[in-house]
């Protein structure tokens, strides 16, 4: 703590090393930087925050010179880069989300990629081999073989030798854009060992990262952008939760969720999970679903609630364990593969639009009845498609959704993220389906369309159907959700029903702050005790301000005064606190 | 609005101004070349008046077009006045200085060029261009279809001016004769990029089909039987394709052409044992199998082969059902989407192998027409369909990366390149060329439909 | 996210130890093919181990060494470049030089290596500009090179003919191993393996393995791009130069074959087509290994069928070593250690032996009175023992004496070596050893008549 003030003094007077000033970058229509400024300075750890597609990863891209500017003007010593070459002369490292190694090369040349001329390298190579050799064996803590090929190891070593690539380059300006994502706990309090180090030999380091407790823990300043603009700098000592939610989230957040959660009627069960392990290794766990109700499922990002929803909706298998869901019958059926699931009338709806949801070239029609096709057709196996039949779904489902569009055969491309999502869900709704698996489908959609999302899928619960939901923005279980299950490091942690689905508490869990039903089954054998247990229990008392690197059971130390401020803590899959257009 | 009006008028003026030099020009070039060829005074100046006329009102469309918008907009304090005129019609300047540039060189080197035929059919194809660039702003789908069919105008129109006998019934006959051999072969090559593959063993089966065939009728197999046969096996080998390449989707050229060679060499081994012409076979094809693709093949009484009536339903079934049936459109998600398709339940894999198949079965298919064509196997009768199909649906507009593009893209493309080949041989530039010149053509296709990103915007 | 939680999941699967694996295993496929051809070959026929047997094969793989050379240069360097054009170009090469040479322009040696060089770097650089700015893919431009390069060959030189310059006609006839082209040949391995060892190689293999990573880190991807495309001309230059000395003249139809047997090459020598990998010597090996194969089914003698046959085994081969491509990370996990070296000196003992086996005078052996083998080693330390025994089997004999002590020393030498990642001493060991026993092979002269080794080419 001393030694942050003392750096603190220090880094108010030192240059600036980057100033970036009234940027503007566009993406075709989308504006992902739009007149952003900010600045960081020689020795210190800078944080950019912001909510999801805020413009922070552009933001570090352009810095790197990976991307070229539109409008504005930005310096980074002096110099403006407009390639990663250039930016690497001028003494920018960066480290970005995605781990980028070369699989089929060493260890020692991905290390030190980028660090020759053309022709000739720059130290010899016994020097290289015992260079990456110590690099590798201080920042994982155990020995790598330098001629080791990248893509024989495991992902967290290749997201160290990124990080080692900077490293090694001695950067008097480091940028680490999400870098700690592959990390486990140990890794990352070594990586912010590092960050401290070369703060202290006056390096500026810059992180991009949606993990809150982490920045308060190791940044000196903070900057938070919001819909591509910067929105406020805040100090060492006014980086807090609520600090940043609040310029994250541009005002406080009104409590308009005053609507009860829906509840299963008849308690029928229809769909039962039994010793169902998300990984291997994982802690098993059992999960029955009920009719009419909507289930939250809330983690942080990679403690495996997204396996899990996907093993629900049959994507992917589990690692062991069963899952059956019932037939219209009653008798319960084995769930396998995503042929079984469609079978059983359980379908899946994805946030990730892009990657597996919408077919980009395609008109909006066929997006939504794609899975349709199969059977609605004639003449039998000539398989002609009734676009008379489907004419009426999609009118049906339009009008449901209040989806707006030109004309139907206008390509999914020209409507905006909400509206695709939208299509999408209606895909969903017109396989007329049981149960229906959501994938943090609000992920850059608006407020307006989300609550009518919300309203659709209240409605269709309450018609007996049954709703997974897994999100990362936490508010959107409160009136919503029946139940939350909270998922830490593979396995069910807490579970949260009724009036006990609280963001804060949630939050908590996902932090690994409550008890946790999961942590010791033999206490807590089943969720509502946990939940109980949850209420009587106050949360760990550390006082306020400790901020200090002690860690008792890989559980982060949560001050308490924040925690109670809490307003929402929005988080998606990637972990990235979740972007709030419209607001 | 604010932009004065004398300003305006100043700028149309130099517009206009620019026009009547590059028609003057023309018109002058045209008359000493004309008295230069020793053509005589009357025609050189009918030839002249309709060259000023016709530039003329080209210069005037593309004014009227392209600059409307953009001289309203003009700034006050730019650069000179030329100089902003230069900007403006940088392009129709440049373009009309390049068809002049190139007419002159073809006018000065090759001998007899300059003639009325080319004077007018130069003007069309500027005219078909200028006609292209504006209407082709209006059309925002199926671009490529569009264009397409311009070029297939283009050529066709100046081809039927130039090269005696191009339009008569006889050649365009053959065009679409051979037109219907390279659509058919084009089949399987369109639905396979519509999946993102490539498939490079069709000329091989082509090739072996055209021996492999014969070979089974003189063996004494029926031929009815022989054909089906030989469509079967086609599609067994296509289907191996698939299987094979499944895997290995990113290497799939590579793998299909080591399947063609095995096949081909494995077909000859058969076929040439025990005789002494390897490559040939000979024997006696029937008569129906003949009349179908024959030139002087008769339809139910009228006089077209039959291929040509096949291809049609082909094109028309295909296109309909692409459109109109669940596997069509599976077909279409899969190559936009592999993982939203597979989050619906289409099997890629099934897809990927039956596209193969279906290559390998039109490419028997083709084969075998082919012999009913020649009348004799030949292993190599299927060589030039390797660039040919590709590039037909390069042309087209289907995109080699998948999910764009469609049969009826395909059948344009082969049209175009049919007659393109028809153009090519007319104007007396043997095979050699004709694949030099195709080879040429796939790359500004492709650059037009489908160019990778850059990779700033990969990371 | 799916990215990032399929990541978790690999983390939490992933029973791989940290230390990574260091062998490279994709040695392993060419190494073993080419000791088991050879072997066949020594049987089939021995006549390759002679002099005149090794000179033509230098002389007939010289071109498909360079080629695959020229071919892996490309792959390393990603986005699947795969030349389909090296063989039309090592064709284009051919015949411009010829027809240059027949009209006077170039001539002396200096000049045609000039020539030959340049025309490839100026094409592939042509082809690496087109794919890193238009951003076609590669393999779609290198077939549209392909077929523009295969029409205008025909157009430069119709048929084949045309005779090389004077001072290469004698190069090609093979009789002896130390021909020039031997020298072009090391000298073109020994450029590359000083290649592998300078850090635009690095640049090449990390841009080809990820070439966002390579971009990011700051590699200039541009340049070392367009250096790949500058080496592959450059070899492909060579490729034309030693191909034009084997036959004497021009052709211009070598193109399809030549490209097919390259391609076949790499695969098997263990480059990967995706990118980031491929090694010199696996290269040599797929290429010998190709000729091989060429040589060991000419010697079954398939008469009119022989093209078809090797047709089909390139096509085979070409499509098993792509298969097999997908099971060698499998292997990689199971073999943590394999050295290729160790693999390679191990089976070559084996084809030492078989070598001398079958090369050995058995006719010789039998003239001799069975008293006399008795005692022929023993009289061989007598003062007439040359009179009493041939050295025809003296020789042997000593040398399988020696293989016995040298093989235990390999051995120890090999294990005192084995926790070393520096192979120097071992390597110059073995190397010595070859050298040695390859020259006694040769001192003993072509002893077999020579079987028509050198006429059967490499198709």
């Amino acid at each position: 703590m001393g030694l942050d003030h003392a750096h603190k003094g220090k880094a108010k007077t030192a240059p600036v090393t980057i100033s970036v000033t009234n940027v503007s970058k566009f993406f075709g229509p989308t504006r992902a930087l739009d007149g952003c400024s900010f600045s960081a300075r020689a020795g210190e750890i800078h944080a950019i925050v912001g909510g999801n597609g805020c413009g922070k990863s552009t933001l570090a891209k352009i810095i790197s010179g990976v991307l070229p500017i539109d409008q504005g003007r930005f310096s980074i010593l002096g110099e403006t880069p407009s390639t990663p070459a250039e930016s690497r002369t001028i003494g920018i490292a960066t480290v970005y989300q995605e781990v980028l190694v070369a699989d089929e090369s060493t260890v020692m040349d991905n290390l030190f990629m980028g660090s020759d001329a053309l022709f000739s390298a720059s130290i010899a190579f016994s020097e290289k081999v015992k260079h990456s050799a110590t690099m590798m064996q201080e920042l994982t803590g155990e020995e790598i073989d330098p001629f080791a090929l990248v893509g024989t190891l495991p992902l967290g070593i290749k997201q160290w030798i990124t990080i080692g690539r900077a490293l090694l380059r001695h950067p008097k300006v480091l940028i680490l854009d999400e870098s700690s994502a592959a990390l486990d706990f140990d890794s990352t309090e070594r990586l912010f060992t590092k960050m401290r180090e070369l703060r202290d030999k006056g390096t500026t380091v810059l992180i991009v990262t949606h993990r809150i407790a982490e920045l308060i823990r190791i940044s000196d300043r903070a900057t938070v952008l919001r819909d591509g603009r910067d929105v406020g700098v805040l100090e060492k000592s006014e980086i807090t939760e609520k600090n940043l939610l609040e310029l994250m989230t541009g005002e406080d957040q009104d409590d308009s969720h005053h609507l009860t959660a829906p509840q299963s009627v008849d308690h029928e069960v229809i769909m039962r999970a039994s010793d169902l392990q998300v990984w291997p290794g994982s802690k098993p766990l059992d999960f029955d679903l009920l009719k009419g109700e909507i289930v939250g499922i809330a983690g942080l990002d990679g403690h495996g609630q997204d396996e899990f929803v996907r093993i629900l909706a049959g994507i992917q298998p589990p690692a062991s364990g069963h899952l059956h869901v019932s037939d219209r019958s009653g008798n319960f059926q084995p769930i396998k593969n995503l042929s079984d699931a469609t079978d059983h009338r359980i379908v899946y709806v994805s946030g990730d639009r892009k990657r597996e949801g919408v077919f980009d070239a395609l008109s909006i029609f066929e997006n939504m009845l794609m899975p349709l096709y199969r059977e609605k057709h004639r003449a039998g196996k000539l398989a002609i498609i009734d676009w008379v039949t489907l004419g009426a779904i999609f009118k049906r489902e339009t009008e449901n959704l209040m989806i707006k569009f030109g004309v139907r055969d206008d390509k999914i491309t020209s409507l905006s993220g909400g509206n695709q999502q939208k299509v999408l869900i209606g895909r969903g709704f017109a396989m007329r389906p049981d149960i229906i698996v959501l994938n943090d489908p609000a992920r850059g959609i608006d407020v307006g369309t989300k609550s009518e999302l919300y309203k659709h899928l209240r409605a269709f619960a309450e018609s007996g159907k049954s709703v997974i939901y897994m999100s990362s923005e936490l508010e959107e279980f409160i009136g919503f959700a029946t139940r939350v299950l909270v998922f830490r490091d593979g396995g069910l942690f807490e579970t949260f029903d009724r009036e006990n689905v609280d963001a804060k508490r949630i939050l908590e869990a996902m932090f690994g702050q409550t008890d946790g039903a999961g942590q010791d089954s033999g206490e807590h054998p089943s969720p509502t005790q946990a939940v109980e247990t949850d209420q009587t229990r106050s949360a760990p008392e550390t006082d306020g301000k400790v901020i200090a690197p002690s860690f008792q059971n890989e559980k982060e130390i949560y001050p308490q005064h924040m925690i109670a401020n809490i307003k929402i803590i929005e988080f998606d899959a990637n972990g990235q606190a979740l972007n709030r257009e419209g607001r | 609005m604010n932009v004065p009006v004398a300003d305006m008028q100043n700028g149309n003026l130099l517009a206009k101004l620019i026009g009547l030099v590059l028609a003057i020009g023309l018109t002058a070039i045209g008359v000493v070349l004309g008295f230069v060829q020793g053509l005589p005074a009357q025609q050189v100046i009918l030839y002249a008046v309709a060259t000023f006329a016709l530039s003329a009102w080209a210069w005037k469309f593309y004014l009227q077009q392209f600059h409307t918008q953009n001289s309203a907009a003009r700034e006050e304090d730019g650069p000179g006045e030329l100089r902003q005129a230069w900007e403006k019609y940088r392009l129709g300047v440049l373009g009309f200085v390049i068809l002049l540039a190139g007419f002159l060189i073809l006018s000065l080197t090759v001998e007899g060029f300059f003639n009325v035929w080319n004077v007018v059919s130069g003007l069309i194809l500027l005219a078909i261009i200028v006609l292209t660039i504006t209407v082709g702003k209006f059309v925002s789908e199926n671009k490529s279809a569009f264009i397409g069919l311009m070029v297939l105008i283009g050529l066709f129109t100046i081809g039927a001016m130039n090269i005696e006998g191009f339009a008569s019934a006889v050649n365009i006959k053959s065009i679409l004769l051979f037109a219907a051999f390279l659509g058919l072969a084009c089949v399987g090559q369109t639905l396979v990029s519509l999946l993102g593959g490539l498939d490079l063993s069709i000329p091989f089966v082509i090739g072996s089909a055209n021996v492999g065939l014969l070979y089974m009728i003189s063996l004494g197999v029926p031929p009815w039987l022989a054909v089906i046969l030989i469509l079967l096996l086609g599609a067994i080998i296509g289907a191996i394709n698939g299987i094979l390449s499944f895997r290995l989707q990113g290497q799939a050229l590579i793998l299909t052409l080591g399947t063609g060679f095995a096949i081909s060499g494995g077909t000859q081994i058969i076929t040439s044992i025990g005789t002494a012409y390897s490559g040939n076979v000979f024997g006696t094809v029937p008569k129906w199998l003949s009349n179908l693709s024959a030139m002087n093949g008769v339809t139910f009484g009228l006089p077209f082969p039959p291929v040509i009536a096949i291809w049609a339903l082909v094109a028309i079934v295909l296109i309909v059902g692409m459109r109109n049936t669940v596997y069509g459109r599976y077909l279409y998600a899969l190559g936009v989407n592999r993982t939203s398709a597979r989050r619906i339940s289409i099997s890629e894999r099934v897809y990927w192998v039956a596209m193969y198949s279906l290559s390998g079965l039109f490419s028997a298919l083709t084969g075998a027409l082919l012999l009913g064509w020649s009348g004799g196997g030949f292993i190599g009768v299927g060589d030039p369909y390797l660039f040919m199909t590709l590039a037909a649906v390069v042309v087209g507009g289907t995109s080699l990366l998948g999910g764009v593009g469609g049969y009826g893209f395909t059948v344009i493309g082969v049209l175009v390149l049919q007659v393109l080949t028809s153009f090519l041989v007319g104007i007396g530039l043997n095979f050699e060329w004709q694949q030099f010149i195709f080879g040429i053509l796939i790359l500004p296709m492709v650059a037009l439909y489908a160019r990778s990103p850059h990779i700033r915007t990969q990371i | 996210m799916t990215d990032l939680t399929a990541k978790t999941t690999e983390v939490h699967t992933d029973e791989e130890r940290a230390s990574g694996g260091t062998s490279n295993p994709y040695l392993l496929m060419p190494i073993s093919v080419l000791f088991i051809l050879l072997i066949f070959a020594i049987i089939r026929s021995p006549s390759l181990i002679s002099s005149a047997g090794i000179g033509s094969a230098i002389i007939v793989s010289a071109p498909l060494i360079l080629a695959t050379y020229a071919l892996m240069a490309n792959a390393i360097s990603g986005r699947g470049t795969v030349d389909l054009s090296v063989g039309p170009l090592i064709g284009f090469i051919n015949v411009t030089m010829i027809q240059l040479v027949a009209n006077g322009y170039i001539g002396s040696p200096v000049s045609v290596f000039i020539f030959a060089v340049a025309l490839g770097m100026a094409y592939q650089l042509l082809m690496g500009l087109i794919i890193i700015y238009i951003r076609v893919q590669p393999i779609i431009v290198s077939l549209s090179g392909f077929l523009a390069l295969s029409g205008i060959n025909l157009v430069i030189l119709p048929r084949p003919g045309g005779l090389a310059p004077e001072w290469m006609l004698n190069w090609g006839s093979g009789t002896t191993i130390f021909s020039p082209v031997l020298i072009i040949l090391i000298v073109a391995t020994l450029a590359w393996l000083l290649f592998t060892q300078t850090a635009f190689y690095t640049h090449l293999r990390l841009m080809g393995s990820d070439e966002r990573a390579a971009y990011t880190s700051g590699v200039p991807i541009t340049i070392v791009r367009l250096g790949a495309h500058a080496i592959a001309g450059m070899f492909s230059g060579l490729a034309a130069i030693t191909f034009t000395s084997l036959i004497s003249s021009g052709d211009p139809s070598q193109g399809t074959t030549y490209t097919l047997i390259a391609i076949t090459a790499v695969v098997l020598g263990g480059t990967s087509l995706a990118g980031g990998r491929g090694s010199v010597i696996g290269s040599l090996f797929g290429a010998l290994n190709l000729y091989l194969i060429t040589y060991v089914l000419a010697t079954f003698n398939f008469g009119a069928v022989q093209s078809f046959v090797t047709d089909l085994a390139y096509g085979a081969i070409l499509v098993a070593s792509l298969l097999l491509t997908l099971a060698l990370p499998f292997i990689q996990r199971h073999i943590r250690n394999f050295s290729p070296l160790l693999y390679f000196v191990a089976l070559s003992v084996i084809v030492f032996g078989v070598i001398l086996h079958n090369t050995f005078d058995y006719d010789g052996l039998k003239s001799i009175q069975p008293v006399l083998l008795m005692a022929g080693p023993l009289e061989a330390a007598g003062t007439n023992a040359v009179n009493l025994v041939s050295p025809g089997y003296a020789k042997p004999l000593i040398f399988a004496a020696l293989l016995i002590i040298i093989i235990p020393v390999l051995l120890r030498v090999l294990v005192s070596q084995s926790s070393r990642k520096d192979i120097g001493p071992l390597l110059a060991i073995v190397v010595a050893a070859l050298v040695l026993l390859g020259g006694y092979l040769l001192s003993r002269g072509p002893e077999l008549p020579d079987s028509g080794a050198k006429t059967e080419e490499v198709r």
